[in-house]
């Protein structure tokens, strides 16, 4: 899954991107020696770590048909779906959710998110901000800003691992982009191409831990990437990236093939055909059970996009054809992964959050779809030692909008910053211009206090 | 989830399907004993479409996936896939000689293909937005097609061109089919009506207006003397074509008829609804007699084989079930 050379996509630096990126993507780039020394430190520590498994439900869910249904709507609004009672009194969820709705108790759910910028992109849910004015060198994904300020847990495994795979909608499939937090806090991104087999451009896996190979090649592209002042500290990214290729424990959390078969059943299987107009991503249950043991090998952050949730109607299927299809199979994913997580003992320590990048027409189309709606979304968050079993916000009768307690993309972010041991009233990142900047904006930097 | 026996094939074992049907009783109909589909199929994506060939050992089947595939029957082996679709397949047909399969897909274009080899013959283009529905006629010499322009196509199968554009629809054309004459085509919309034209020349013929909702599905019956039409009103109306025919209702789903399929032989028609149950009607006593549970989503297509033995079901639940119709019907 690690290439080195792969195709050429020239920068104007001259620096190949792609090629600097798989390695940058290891995630080990522009380590302090604290960093360093911390990552040692926290070597073998195993699950205990800190970690954030994102869910990204790429062209936006429809609350109105999951954990915000409307029943006394009139019938254009309402949909075709009834409320189920969950196992928490007073709470309610569509009925293709009968999982989750035993497991509420263990969820928090917000209602009213909102501030979305009405674009298909994962940007938002990826970095908390409008992809609009943004510093110099861009934001960075949530995960990056992890790496940069944390570092890595191991010297084996890198900070961030998207599972994104390629996408016809690149606005979807962007694992996150690094940002000004550095290129070599990039993601890892195992499912997209030129890493499809944890090979060094043909070398395998066994002649690499005769290091000479892999040694040779990184001097090659030493000779390249130092040209970049961004890519300080390269020497222990070197050593970190050899270290993750070669001690295989990376390689070994993404083989799903090495878990028990009866567990990974029980996650749900799934197909890798994609969803829905084949420019999304696919419906795959194995990524749930991968992004769980990618935590316990040491990572800090794993992504994933899950499904095609952009309902538009005929004739690729009605809103409510493509929620039976999708939404059973988040339900099975999600709760499987969260059961997982208890039984490991990881509950405690690993955040999860389920979002898309908007809500959905709270009036059904005459194609029996559902459209954009920023005005409000929804989103499920678990773990994490989070106060679970409560809704947070409320929208008006038909889910148009939010009543009560709005809640900005950025505090989700606050919150899982929060969980991680960051302080955004604290932590910067310098721009490339020097400047820094906090994770989050200030308005919106204190975590939720209904879940902390 | 998906079937948990899914198999490289797409099969999945009856045993493990949790599917039964109701048998006809004299006194209406009831539960009998649980049973299974012959053979569930599956695609990587919603299921449009399934066809069966003219000697009933093939089944074509088209899919959201951008695929057609194509089974033996009744092994269920995986024999052929037709790629090159570039967005949904909404229909496939057999020629009469089998030689042949005709595909309409979303993406624009209606296609002929070499059913042993799968290689494309060609395709035409013709429609300005996506396509819904193609049909066959009986000698497999015209293609017909409705989409989201409001419009319903005639094509040319040899030489391939278009035809015949027919228009009067106001609102998208879900549903076509040929008379068993092949000389009129009907089309079902979402403007509430059912509309009959002449094959040959597309001039329309008569317009039905009984329908107060969304014509999802029409059908001839075999002999021609009824027309079969399913309604987001979750009825289907039987329109007499032959003055001793009387009209009726059907009445029993729990959602919008998306596809219907007569018994080639007996007076039994089959219907396929959102409410993810088909159902068998006895067109004689005008009552429901049967019905299948078991997919998880809308039945966009269902068909009985040419001589009446199996009974295809294409659902948006990426499966196609194939059924013993003798012991349904």
């Amino acid at each position: 899954m690690l290439s080195i050379s792969g195709e050429n996509y020239r920068l104007c630096d001259g620096i190949s991107r792609r090629s600097f990126l798989t390695i940058g993507g290891l995630g080990m780039g522009g380590l302090s020696l604290p960093q360093l020394l911390r990552a040692e430190a926290a070597s073998g520590t195993g699950s205990s770590h800190k970690s954030v498994i994102m869910v990204f439900l790429s062209g936006g869910p429809p609350h109105q048909d999951m954990v915000d249904l409307k029943p006394e709507a009139p019938a254009e609004y309402r949909g075709e779906f009834q409320p189920i009672h969950t196992n928490v009194p007073g709470i309610d969820f569509g009925e293709l959710m009968p999982k989750m709705s035993q497991m509420a108790d263990r969820l928090a759910v917000i209602r009213s998110l909102v501030g979305s910028e009405g674009r298909h992109a994962a940007f938002q849910c990826l970095t908390g901000h409008s992809s609009r004015n943004q510093p110099s060198g861009g934001w960075p994904a949530f995960g990056s800003a992890v790496s940069r300020v944390q570092g890595p847990v191991n010297r084996y495994s890198p900070a961030f691992v998207s599972l994104n795979p390629n996408m016809r909608g690149k606005f979807w499939s962007d694992p996150g982009q690094a940002g000004f937090a550095g290129l070599a806090h990039a993601p890892f991104t195992p499912n997209q191409s030129g890493t499809a087999n944890l090979s060094l451009d043909g070398i395998s896996l066994d002649k690499l831990r005769a290091r000479e190979a892999l040694i040779n090649r990184i001097d090659g592209l030493r000779d390249q990437v130092e040209k970049n002042r961004v890519l300080d500290g390269l020497d222990a990214y070197y050593q970190q990236a050899f270290d993750i290729l070669t001690s295989g424990r990376l390689a070994e959390a993404l083989d799903v093939e090495k878990e028990d078969p009866a567990l990974r059943q029980r996650y749900g299987g799934g197909t890798h055909e994609v969803a829905g107009y084949g420019d999304a991503g696919d419906l795959h249950n194995d990524y749930f059970l991968v992004a769980r043991r990618l935590i316990e090998a040491g990572v800090r952050v794993v992504t994933m996009a899950y499904g095609r949730w952009d309902w538009h109607g005929r004739p690729h299927g009605t809103n409510f054809e493509n929620a039976r299809d999708h939404i059973p199979a988040l339900d099975t994913g999600l709760t499987t992964l969260l059961e997982d997580l208890r039984e490991r003992g990881m509950d405690k320590d690993v955040s999860v959050v389920v979002w898309g990048e908007f809500g959905r027409t709270p009036k059904i189309n005459p194609k029996g779809g559902r459209d954009h709606w920023p005005r409000v979304a929804c989103a499920l968050l678990a773990g994490g030692g989070m106060r679970t079993g409560q809704i947070i916000g409320a929208t008006n009768s038909r889910a148009e909008y939010a009543t009560e307690r709005p809640v900005n993309f950025q505090e989700v972010f606050a919150t899982l910053y929060h969980n991680l041991g960051i302080d955004p009233h604290l932590a910067t990142i310098p721009d490339l211009t020097g400047r820094p900047h906090y994770l989050i904006d200030h308005e919106f930097a204190d975590p939720l206090p209904e879940l902390v | 989830m998906w079937p948990a026996a899914t198999k490289a094939a797409g099969i999945v074992h009856p045993t493990r399907s949790r599917i039964r049907h109701h048998l006809a009783a004299r006194d209406g109909y009831f539960a009998m004993a649980s049973s299974a589909p012959l053979l569930r199929l599956t695609h990587n994506n919603a299921v449009y479409w399934a066809a069966f060939s003219a000697d009933g050992k093939r089944l074509a089947t088209a899919s959201l996936d951008n695929k057609v595939k194509v089974w033996d029957v009744p092994t269920g082996d995986h024999t052929l896939t037709l790629k090159g679709h570039g967005d949904g397949v909404c229909t496939v047909e057999f020629s009469p000689d089998g030689k042949l399969l005709h595909t309409c897909s979303l993406d624009k274009s209606v296609r002929i293909w070499n059913a042993e080899t799968g290689a494309q013959i060609s395709q035409l283009q013709g429609h300005q937005n996506y396509p819904t529905c193609m049909a066959l006629s009986p000698d497999g010499t015209q293609m017909a097609s409705g989409a989201f322009d409001n419009d319903a196509r005639l094509w040319n199968v040899s030489p391939a061109a278009n035809g015949p554009v027919l228009k009067g629809h106001t609102q998208v054309v879900n549903s076509v089919h040929f008379s068993p004459d092949g000389l009129q085509l009907a089309s079902a919309s979402h403007d509430s009506t059912v509309r009959l034209w002449s094959a040959e020349s597309g001039a329309l013929l008569k317009t039905l207006t009984e329908h107060a909702e969304p014509v999802e599905s029409v059908a001839f019956s075999p002999g021609g003397e009824l027309l079969a039409a399913g309604s987001r009103d979750r009825t289907i109306r039987l329109y007499g074509l032959k003055s001793e025919v009387t009209a009726g209702t059907l009445e029993g789903h729990d959602g919008p008829v998306r596809s219907l399929g007569f018994h080639p032989v007996k007076p039994i028609l089959a219907s396929g609804s959102q409410d993810r149950t088909i159902r068998l009607w006895s067109i004689e006593d005008r009552r429901q007699i049967g019905q299948l549970d078991g997919h998880r989503n809308t039945i966009y297509s269902v068909r009985f084989s040419p001589n009446g033995k199996l009974l295809a079901a294409a659902s948006f639940d990426r499966t196609i079930t194939v059924w013993d119709a003798e012991s349904l019907v």
